[in-house]
């Protein structure tokens, strides 16, 4: 099978080059839930990442994120969804929350979420960090999908580690949860 | 680290037909995308999508769609498609997102992104209610034929 073409953004980022896009680890949730699983000694090696996610989470929560364990209200986030119905906005400034939102599970628990987030240029430690999510459940009959984004606007380190976790508490993720973390490469 | 994100087949519209299939998919991944440009006979015109040629009423989607004008979202119930991304006299963008496509546990869901330059943009989920592995999928004009200029190409990410 051909290995040369690869590794594009949701809408229209350019392919890289061959062997570009590689999978760094995977997060799998077996028959006991979790409150939230981490991704840890990320390397630095990369330009991007991206985090593909199909989560099953229990209850009306939004799945959210923290990095490098950063829990102070150091996050901003953004959010345009519909619910097959309605349109609707976030928008978290910073100093409101010690999370960011990225995707929701909207009213019923256990449907499959799909969530694909890149982090942009996250190695670099000029600049600060910022990610963007596709996200969707369907339950037919209901359901949303979105787009959202995470800023941090006083942080500028290396992202090393990314903890996925939940606005509800408690053991949410579920069963059949599965994470799966990629790097994508640069020019050297 | 293992390099992933591999081209398994491109498709090319033909003028003459409403439907570009990829068949005999591999299970080997754990996520396949398909993505490309798309141009069609009409200003706009959806991409409809099914799997394993199911055409019963198994698919739901919701929409979340923006036409330069409004904002809106919409969706559809105990469908025979899921209404995936769009087409048009404008060459289109569409990506198409079936995550853990393989599994024989789950119903699947997908994500697309998609852009009609002359009418609209849209983000869409969609629902296959299946445990079946998917191993076909179709994209499907709703509104006249593919032209030579669409193109397709699927890709599989395998997760370490």
């Amino acid at each position: 099978m051909l290995n040369s073409v690869v590794a594009l953004f949701n809408a229209g980022a350019a392919p890289a080059a061959a062997g570009d896009y590689e999978s760094i680890a995977t997060v799998s949730v077996g028959a006991t839930s979790v409150s939230s699983i981490e991704f840890t000694s990320i390397p630095g090696t990369f330009k991007h990442l991206q985090l593909r996610a199909a989560v099953k989470m229990t209850g009306n929560y939004w799945m959210t994120c923290q990095i490098n364990g950063d829990t102070s209200t150091n996050y901003v986030s953004h959010g345009l969804y519909g619910n097959g119905s309605t349109v609707s906005t976030l928008a978290l400034p910073t100093g409101s929350d010690s999370q960011a939102y990225l995707a929701q599970q909207d009213g019923a628990s256990n449907q499959v979420i799909v969530a694909i987030i890149d982090f942009l240029d996250y190695a670099n430690t000029t600049t600060n960090k910022t990610a963007r999510c596709l996200w969707g459940t369907d339950r037919n009959g209901g359901g949303s999908v979105g787009l959202n984004s995470m800023f941090r606007p006083s942080e500028t380190g290396a992202i090393t580690s990314i903890k996925l976790l939940h606005t509800g508490g408690g053991t949410s993720f579920n069963q059949y949860s599965h994470f799966a973390l990629y790097g994508i490469k640069g020019v050297a | 680290m293992a390099t992933t994100y591999e081209p398994i087949a491109t498709t090319n519209g033909t003028g003459s037909s409403d439907t570009i299939t990829f068949s005999s998919i591999p299970g080997t991944y754990t996520d396949i995308i398909i993505m490309g440009t798309s141009k069609g006979s009409f200003n706009d015109e959806n991409i409809n999508i099914r799997f394993n040629s199911d055409t019963a009423s198994n698919y739901s989607w919701t929409m979340l769609d923006g036409n330069g004008s409004s904002a809106t979202s919409s969706r559809g119930s105990s469908q025979t498609y899921i209404r995936g991304g769009v087409s048009g006299t404008s060459n289109s963008a569409n990506i198409f997102q079936i995550n853990n496509y393989a599994n024989t546990t789950t119903y699947k869901t997908s994500v697309s992104r998609a852009n009609n330059t002359g009418a609209r943009t849209r983000a869409i989920v969609g629902l296959w209610r299946s445990t079946s592995a998917i191993n076909s999928v179709s994209l499907i004009n709703d509104s006249g034929n593919f032209s030579t200029e669409t193109t397709f190409t699927l890709y599989g990410i395998a997760s370490a």
